[in-house]
């Protein structure tokens, strides 16, 4: 929300919510709003304009609990900006809409009648008449995040909207796939999605004059085949074979879900494997195909691969990269799904911090954060997790309680249909304290990093150039020895079928319609492992940023 | 978080259970393997794992390859080792080391590392092999370090001796059972709630995760009668008297177990379920009938007699037995294949029992004795 202006009326210490709001009138709220705070300032109900600011010393709305912030809000106070608030009448008021900032030494530098400019999101007020700015107490994020709500309610409502998609609450609202699938909890492709590839494979397949086309899958790598066919791989393994200009079919190799297939895929025809499966693959092919390409073949065992190209009879033409290729840009279907995606991580992400509890394990938190996302309809999750204070690394779970002061650092990357259709979400949370002037310090580095290396993105950059600004970054701090390996890898990748990743190395070059993960991600001495990154889709300009949390170290169990 | 057979990183608890596997536990499966080596006249073996085929690795190191990218190999002598060598990078060797057995030695080209192990602690003597026919060519080029050396496959040793399931293995198996049968409960309670197939599915997972199973895989099919089979969960809310086909699986201390019911939603009529129960009979006379050393076609068609025994007709695309242990499906699961002592095998029975489909898979412990067990018990 942006900055904004207003006159400051101004108040003492120890302003209680009674005299705010008297009582026994609550029921007449248009009353309650022409004598609001009159006992410590008549002119304040008769002459507040909409915008305006309540400047206050010490403990602004003590004692009780009564909802003084309504009326303040409802008279278009636009924020309170206080030396410090009753407890109670600070959260009660962030509930409402109305942001309530701590700033001490505010009020001896304001007098009624200042004009004020509060920027509610960042935590600073201007003073007009002198340009000093104030820098107020830090504000939770939760309570930013019901502020940008109007308040508990909306904040809620946002939350079932936004992340209880299988909620029928929106009606017939609907319209696009990602409003579909919010009510539905899922997306399905549309009967041109999958076609539309087979023709484009076509394409490629006549420019490198290939007269049929194999998609191998199996459970190491189930990607291809969901590609080519929308089916959800159960069994060990899949296959499709796309003739230049025939009917595909798809092979599959449990018998128990031959039905399942045939509804999931709509294909006409989908067999079952036998034992001798390179054989029944072989007899479908036939004869005819003089130049076959196959993709996913380096996935099997090498035996596997002889009996097959055995059984085939001709040399196969490795066209893996073909389909890697056509599957980087994506289809405006395909960055529906990966946007969903993003929302999932986002929601996992915030339903770990709301999750999060001294003496909790690591794997009831990864439990939390896959729960949330797998009721949102997330297909898989790549979840690498750390709990603890000097962190090297992030993995798998291994039963660390949370204890305060623990860093909790999360990648969470929900898929949504396949891999292919991944979104990622790299953050650091600190429980039960505020980060330390060195943490705030050293993460800063990595938001810097972030901020600058997106900056640059748009089709035709190099992809290096990414990562050379994040180490340089970092590097110019005096940490240039651990941005490489073992402690770093890559600055950012994409995911599934048509992954790619990229450090300072890299050739490869952005196009629109890729979508990645940018991550700086780094282990600083001083603090351990600390996560940062966010997903993006490429765009004819520069970029769509998916990742709607913010990109700092969120204080969580405080 | 799997609904499938593999997610892409598994990432429940992932702990070494020492409860489970105790060091001498540990001891005793490193000195079956060396007698193994000794009786195959091999000095060093060399074992290659995939996310797909975890046992072998996981056997020696308690190392699972918990993401289908990631495989590893274990190397072991008839005096050292073993030795784990995996592309896990350096900083997440903290970590690892929380949940395998022994360190892990080389990172940066873990294959072509552990052939130069081998090759060093085999001197001139020969070099037993596990688990290379799965190696993809490019990987298999790699172990060229070991050209020179006699080798000698003993991938189906190996495999029977993981099949043969010591007290560890058994015990990890019991307690991953009891979750699983734990989530069927559950999802049993779940269904007619007004939830989807998928919801429910989300519950039974997040439920069983909290329990600090390593993965799950739930599997959920619905429909008013024919043939039910359990699938991707659908996003679809079963309807009173529809048929639901449940399979829960759940991965404990490295190993599987794997649950498979029928339900019929908010059924009125107890008539229905008698009828599904008609397929525990089949249970009752099979585990009578099964034998170590049968070959896993012989306990097929055992299935087959105890069905017509019971008057039942199963269906002939469920696959009727196979082995389960650090993988969902191991050895035993060729008809050939023989079934030795302290074998588990999951067996899924599925048939038409008066126009309802049911379908029930369970755990039998193949023991050695007169009659095999029902992991599961008789319910």
């Amino acid at each position: 929300m942006p900055p904004t202006r207003g006159k400051a009326w101004t108040f003492g210490d120890h302003i209680n919510t009674e005299a705010i709001m008297a009582s026994g009138k609550e029921e007449n709220r248009e009353w309650m709003k022409d004598h609001v705070l009159e006992y410590y300032d008549p002119e304040f109900p008769k002459k507040v304009q909409p915008g305006d600011f309540i400047v206050a010393g010490r403990n602004f709305g003590a004692s009780s609990g009564r909802p003084a912030g309504e009326i303040l809000k409802a008279k278009g106070v636009r924020a309170i900006l206080c030396e410090s608030a009753g407890t109670v009448f600070y959260r009660n008021t962030w509930n409402m809409g109305l942001p309530v900032l701590e700033c001490p030494g505010i009020r001896a530098k304001v007098e009624k009648g200042d004009e004020l400019e509060a920027d509610i999101e960042e935590g600073t007020i201007k003073i007009s008449k002198t340009g000093e700015v104030l820098r107020a107490q830090e504000t939770p994020w939760i309570l930013l995040d019901i502020y940008r709500q109007n308040g508990m309610l909306g904040w809620i409502q946002s939350r079932r909207r936004k992340y209880r998609t299988l909620e029928q609450s929106g009606g017939n609202k609907a319209h696009s796939p990602l409003d579909r699938w919010k009510q539905q909890g899922s997306m399905p492709p549309s009967s041109g999605e999958i076609s539309s590839r087979w023709e484009r494979i076509r394409e490629r397949m006549a420019r490198e004059n290939l007269d049929g086309f194999l998609v191998l899958s199996s459970q190491l790598k189930k990607d291809p085949v969901h590609y080519v066919a929308n089916y959800t791989l159960l069994g060990e393994r899949a296959c499709f074979y796309l003739p230049a200009a025939a009917e595909p079919v798809l092979f599959i190799s449990e018998a128990w879900d031959q039905a399942r297939a045939a509804q999931e895929t709509h294909l006409n025809e989908v067999r079952v494997l036998r034992a001798d499966w390179p054989s029944d693959i072989a007899s479908a092919v036939g004869a005819s195909p003089r130049r076959l390409g196959i993709a996913g073949k380096e996935i099997l065992g090498h035996r596997e691969a002889a009996a097959l190209e055995a059984a085939l009879g001709r040399e196969l033409i490795s066209a893996t990269r073909l389909l890697e290729d056509l599957a980087a840009i994506k289809s405006a279907h395909e960055l529906d799904r990966i946007r969903a995606a993003a929302q999932m991580a986002d929601a996992g992400f915030l339903g770990a911090l709301e999750a999060a509890q001294e003496g909790m394990t690591d794997y009831e938190l990864a439990a939390e954060i896959d729960h949330v996302m797998r009721e949102m309809g997330a297909t898989d999750n790549f979840l690498m997790i750390a709990v603890g204070q000097q962190n090297t690394g992030m993995l798998l779970p291994c039963g660390e309680k949370i204890q305060v002061g623990d860093l909790l650092l999360f990648e969470i990357t929900p898929a949504y249909g396949a891999g292919t259709y991944s979104a990622q979400l790299c953050k650091t949370a600190i429980f039960g304290e505020s980060p330390s002037p060195l943490l705030a310090e050293k993460y800063a580095l990595l938001v810097a990093s972030l901020q600058k290396s997106l900056a640059v993105i748009k089709p035709g950059v190099a992809m290096r150039e990414v990562a050379r600004i994040q180490n340089e970054i970092i590097g110019q701090a005096g940490y240039a020895a651990y941005c490489r390996p073992p402690y770093m890898r890559v600055r950012g990748h994409g995911f599934g079928l048509g992954r790619f990743e990229f450090d300072e190395d890299s050739s490869l070059v952005f196009a629109e319609g890729m979508s990645l993960v940018v991550h700086p991600n780094q282990f600083i001495p001083e603090t351990g492992y600390l996560a940062l990154g966010e997903s993006i889709i490429v765009t004819a300009e520069g970029i769509e940023r998916l990742t709607t949390t913010d990109s700092r170290i969120y204080p969580v169990g405080r | 978080m799997s609904f499938t057979r593999l997610p892409v990183l598994r990432h429940g608890l992932m702990l070494r259970h020492e409860n489970i596997l105790s060091d001498s536990a540990m001891q005793q499966r490193i000195q079956a393997v060396r007698q193994l080596m000794r009786a195959r006249k091999v000095t060093t073996l060399m074992a290659c794992s995939d996310a797909a085929r975890s046992g072998p690795v996981c056997y020696l190191t308690d190392y699972p390859c918990f993401d289908p990218g990631r495989r590893a190999a274990a190397v072991l002598s008839l005096e050292e080792g073993p030795f784990l060598f995996t592309a896990e990078p350096s900083r997440n060797l903290p970590r690892v080391r929380r949940f395998t057995a022994c360190d892990v030695e080389g990172r940066r080209r873990f294959l072509h590392e552990a052939c130069e192990r081998a090759k060093r602690l085999s001197g001139a003597g020969p070099i037993g092999r596990v688990g290379f026919d799965n190696l993809p060519g490019d990987l298999l080029k790699e172990t060229e370090k070991l050209a020179g050396s006699e080798r000698e496959d003993l991938s189906p040793d190996f495999a029977a001796l993981l099949a043969a399931k010591d007290d560890s293995s058994l015990q990890a198996t019991r307690r991953a059972l009891q979750d699983a049968q734990e989530g069927m409960a559950l999802l049993g309670r779940e269904l007619g709630a007004g939830k989807s197939l998928w919801q429910v599915a989300a519950e039974v997972d997040y439920r069983l995760r909290l329990l600090g199973c390593e993965d799950t895989n739930i599997l959920l099919g619905c429909a008013t009668g024919g043939r039910v089979r359990p699938g991707y969960p659908p996003h679809l809310c079963p309807q009173r008297g529809e048929i639901v086909a449940a399979y829960v699986a759940v991965q404990y201390a490295r190993h599987w177990a794997g649950v498979g019911r029928t339900f019929v939603v908010e059924s009125a009529s107890n008539d229905l379920q008698g009828k599904i129960r008609t397929l525990e009979e089949v249970r009752r006379i099979l585990a009578a009938q099964v034998k170590a050393g049968m070959t896993l076609q012989e306990v097929k068609n055992s299935i087959l007699e105890s069905g017509a025994k019971a008057g039942v007709l199963l269906e002939p695309d469920v696959p009727l037995a196979a082995g389960i242990g650090f993988d969902l499906l191991e050895y035993p699961m060729k008809g050939e294949d023989c079934v030795p002592k302290n074998t588990v095998l999951q067996i899924a029975l599925a048939a038409q029992v008066d126009a309802v489909s049911a379908m029930h898979v369970d755990l039998l412990h193949v023991t050695g004795g007169e009659s095999c067990v029902w992991l599961s018990g008789t319910e």
